[in-house]
Parts: structure tokens; C-alpha cells; sequence
């Protein structure tokens, strides 16, 4: 039984905790701000044009996606520390049920994406100059991202015993998200560019489909792709619910153990 | 001779903690190959570059900088190194022995230079293949100067980390060094592209990291180097070597100066 106000309260404690990771919080904001600033900015000189008529505008949604992927995977290397120092034992000694504090966890790690991401959003909206409505559907997007992104980061610190094997797990898996989707490089590109599979594995990848929701609603006058609003959102919806329940049911799996 | 033989064994010590990392060597070799064989092989494809003999090709510009900057994030983790040696008591510890105060810092900062170097080696060796070098003077001019510039990195890594004395001032000034120095380099673009951007060139030409990863391109594939460097590659060799003995002589200065009368926080 999920109870309200302990799986607040768990996320609290959470959201407290990621103020302790205020000093690589601000090198993660200024590597994100080169990234947009820096990068993209001198890579909008060099990409040809006829295949990115502007690269500025086309990465800065992938910042945005990044950003809320980077913050939310936290969560995982908390639960895998406290699963190695044993600090779970005192957390199920607590007076709320297991589903509260699964829960709670994974709640934990949407609210640090979304406070993480917000001020890219922001920029995003000030640098495209979107005051639609599409802009709730953007926080929506954010929400669903970050709960699919702490789930699977969750579920990837309580997937093996050994420590280290956990981190380099997560480390492969972290890079394999970032590289193998769409965030620097266009639709049409990577389907001429990868075979069929990796193709459909890249395009169809949360971090893709966040992007492409992003571009759609901020940026969808830099350049076309083939994508449907209610195809991507549906997708995310699915990744969301499949990684919420494989984190829920790992996490649960492993503080049963 | 003492002093050379205590050099020696302060190399060594840092070298022999190696083993320790494959883990960490694991992942960097994994984010170093979808840079690799992912990132770059596509970006090349979307990029055009033109430099004064003709079109560059940018994958084989590139591997050289994603080698670069693996070599720069591991030689700059060697700060966080010595904050936990600090943390721990072990520099106590090493300022106790009987070893002369600059013994100590050119033997770290050789020692975290070879180490860092030993690490980057895989990946050295997959840019040698991909790069099709086959001189072994070449070979050998890119292990030099990748680890003297490594060196000159541990020295930096270690004179913050001595300056600082503290863990999460180290994280925000490393996050934000190694975003800026990474970026306003010549690791991802040649300085020819910067010069619209006339104050991200200026900071990209006097960044010894443009330098070091221009030289290994003057070394490794001359042919698409040529007209597009930071400089001559003999200035650009000088400023390296300067980079590195300056480095070493600010982590000498910190540790005999800064680290006396206690660094408790």
C-alpha cells in the first residue's frame, strides 16, 4: 500500500539530499551552458547547412533533454551507496511501508530532474521566444523524462552485487544514452548513417523522444522531421511506465534481500 | 643520487596504484570509443571544413581530440586524488619522510603523469590504427608529448588541489575548467572556425590544450594539420614544455609554502 505523505516525505529527504551535490550541480550546469554556448554555437559554423540549417537551435533542446537525464540519474548512485554502507536497513526500520519508500525514491528522482532542468527550460523558451501552450506539454515531457530516468537508474544500481560492477554499469549505460540517440545529430542522418536496427533502437531511445517532443514544441522551424506529437508522447508514456515498474520491482527485489 | 633514488620511489608509488582503477579505465575506454565510433564517424558527415589546401577530413581531426580529452579528464582526476590524500593523512604522511619538499612534488606529478599516460594508452593505440601511423618516431613523439602535457595536467590538478584543500571547491572549479578548457580548444574544431568568435579564439590559441592537441595532429596526420594549427610546432612543443615545468614549479612552490603549518579546514 503506497501512502501519500510517507513517499512525500521519502522524496523530501531525497530533494534535501541533492543539495549536497550543490559543487558538481554547478560544474554540471556550466559543462551544460558550454555545451549550448560553446559548442553549439562554434558547430553551427561547420555543420552543413543543407542537413542542419542551424545547429544552435537544433542541440538546444538535447541540452534540455541532457540536463534532466544527467540530474535525475543521481538518485541511483545514492541508492547504491546506501545499499553498500547498509543505510537501507534503517530506512525499512522506518514506519511506512516499502511501496511508500519505493515510491518515494522514485518520486525523489523526478522532483531533481525537473528542479534541475526548469532553468533550461526557461532559457529555452527565452532563446525560441514559444509562449504557446505547448510549453505545459514541455513540463509534462520533463516530468515523464526524469521519472523514466531515475527509474532506470534505480534499477541499474540494484542490478548486480558488486559495487564497481554497478557503477560501470551505469557509467556504459549512461554513455550508450547519451551517444545512441538523437541529441547531436538529425533524424535523416542517423537513419542513412546506422543500420536498421540501431536506427529504430536510437530514434525510439527516451532521451530521442524527449528531444524530439522538445523540437517539435520549441524549435520545429529549424528543421522538419517525420515526427507525430501523439506518436512521441505515447512512446514516453511507455517508457515511463516500463521503467518505473522494472526500478520499483528491482529496488524492491533488492531491499527484500 | 639520494635524491634521484627518492624521486624514483615516489614515481613508483604513484604508479603502482594502477591495478586499481580498471573500473574507472573501463568506462573511459567505453566513452572513448563511442566517441569514436559513434559520435565522430556521424558528426564527420555533417561537417565541412575547409582549410587552406582543401576540404579536412574532420573524423580523423576529431579522434585525435577525443583522445585529448580523455587524456585531459583522466590527468585532471588526479586533483581529486590528492584531496583525498589530504583528507586521509597520506600527504601528512609523505611530508614526514625524509625526502626533500620538491623531490616530492616533481616525483608526484611524474608519477601521476606516467600513470595518466598508462591509462590513455588503449586509447592511444586505437587513433594509432584508426590514423593508419606506422612511423615509430611518430608513434613515439605522441607518447612524449602526451605525457609531458600530462604531466603538466597533474602538476595543475595537484597545485588546485594543494591551493584549495578541499573536495567541493575542487569539483566546481575541475567541472567548470574541464567544460571551458575542453571546449574553447582546438579539441573539436580547428582554430580557423573560432575566428568569428574573436573572443573564443583569442582564449582557444593561448590554451595550452589547443597546443598539445595540435601537435599531436602535426605528428599523427600532418597532411590535415597543415594551415590548420594554433601555431608553428616548434612554439607549439616550447609552449608545452613551458606549460609543464611551470606546472611542476607552482605544485613545488604550494607544497613546500602552503601545506606548512597545517591545512585542517
Amino acid at each position: 500500500m503506497i501512502g501519500i505523505t510517507p513517499t512525500l516525505i521519502v522524496a523530501y529527504r531525497d530533494l534535501q539530499r541533492f543539495w549536497k551535490y550543490r559543487w558538481w550541480l554547478a560544474g554540471l550546469i556550466a559543462m551544460n551552458l558550454a555545451d549550448l554556448f560553446i559548442f553549439a554555437l562554434v558547430f553551427r559554423g561547420i555543420i552543413r547547412k543543407d542537413i542542419v540549417p542551424d545547429y544552435f537551435y537544433f542541440l538546444a533542446p538535447g541540452i534540455a533533454s541532457i540536463a534532466a537525464f544527467a540530474a535525475a540519474f543521481t538518485i541511483g548512485r545514492e541508492v547504491m551507496m546506501e545499499l553498500r554502507r547498509g543505510f537501507h536497513h534503517y530506512l525499512l526500520s522506518l514506519p511506512i511501508s516499502r511501496a511508500s519508500l519505493v515510491s518515494g525514491r522514485i518520486l525523489g528522482g523526478v522532483v531533481r530532474g525537473f528542479i534541475y532542468q526548469l532553468p533550461f527550460l526557461v532559457l529555452l523558451i527565452m532563446l525560441t521566444g514559444t509562449t504557446s501552450l505547448f510549453v505545459v506539454l514541455a513540463l509534462m515531457v520533463t516530468l515523464l523524462i526524469s521519472a523514466s530516468m531515475s527509474s532506470l537508474s534505480i534499477a541499474l544500481s540494484t542490478l548486480v552485487k558488486s559495487l564497481e560492477m554497478q557503477a560501470t554499469v551505469r557509467s556504459i549505460t549512461y554513455f550508450a544514452i547519451f551517444f545512441l540517440s538523437n541529441v547531436f545529430y538529425p533524424e535523416n542522418v542517423i537513419k542513412t548513417r546506422f543500420p536498421e536496427p540501431l536506427y529504430v533502437i536510437i530514434v525510439n531511445n527516451p532521451i530521442s523522444v524527449a528531444t524530439s517532443t522538445y523540437r517539435i514544441i520549441f524549435t520545429s522551424n529549424v528543421l522538419q522531421e517525420p515526427y507525430k506529437l501523439e506518436t512521441l508522447m505515447l512512446k514516453l508514456i511507455l517508457w515511463t511506465i516500463a521503467l518505473i515498474t522494472l526500478g520499483a520491482l528491482l529496488y524492491d527485489r533488492n531491499l527484500k534481500s | 643520487m639520494k635524491g634521484f633514488r627518492a624521486l624514483a620511489l615516489i614515481i613508483l608509488w604513484d604508479v603502482r596504484k594502477l591495478g586499481r582503477y580498471k573500473f574507472f579505465l573501463a568506462m573511459r575506454f567505453t566513452w572513448f570509443l563511442l566517441q569514436v565510433l559513434v559520435f565522430g564517424l556521424i558528426v564527420a558527415h555533417m561537417v565541412s571544413i575547409r582549410g587552406p589546401y582543401g576540404l579536412l577530413d574532420y573524423y580523423k581531426f576529431y579522434v585525435v581530440g577525443a583522445y585529448m580529452a580523455v587524456l585531459f579528464s583522466i590527468s585532471i582526476m588526479r586533483g581529486h586524488e590528492i584531496v583525498e590524500e589530504l583528507e586521509d593523512g597520506l600527504i601528512d604522511y609523505q611530508l614526514s619522510l625524509p625526502i626533500e619538499r620538491r623531490v616530492l612534488a616533481i616525483g608526484r606529478t611524474l608519477g601521476g603523469g606516467i600513470s595518466s599516460f598508462t591509462y590513455s594508452m588503449p586509447m592511444l593505440a586505437v587513433i594509432i590504427m584508426v590514423l593508419g601511423v606506422s612511423s615509430l618516431t611518430s608513434i613515439l613523439l605522441l607518447a612524449l608529448v602526451s605525457f609531458v602535457f600530462s604531466s603538466g595536467l597533474v602538476g595543475i590538478a595537484m597545485s588546485v588541489a594543494l591551493w584549495l584543500r578541499s573536495g567541493d571547491k575542487l569539483d566546481i572549479l575541475m567541472g567548470i575548467s574541464d567544460s571551458l578548457l575542453v571546449r574553447l580548444s582546438t579539441i573539436f574544431y580547428p582554430i580557423v572556425v573560432l575566428t568569428p568568435i574573436t573572443i573564443y579564439y583569442y582564449l582557444a590559441t593561448i590554451n595550452p590544450v589547443s597546443h598539445a592537441t595540435d601537435l599531436l595532429r602535426i605528428v599523427s596526420i600532418p597532411e590535415y594539420a597543415l594551415g590548420v594549427t594554433v601555431s608553428d610546432s616548434t612554439i607549439m612543443a616550447s609552449y608545452i614544455l613551458g606549460f609543464t615545468i611551470t606546472s611542476i614549479l607552482a605544485a613545488i612552490t604550494l607544497l613546500e609554502r602552503r601545506i606548512e603549518g597545517g591545512y585542517g579546514r
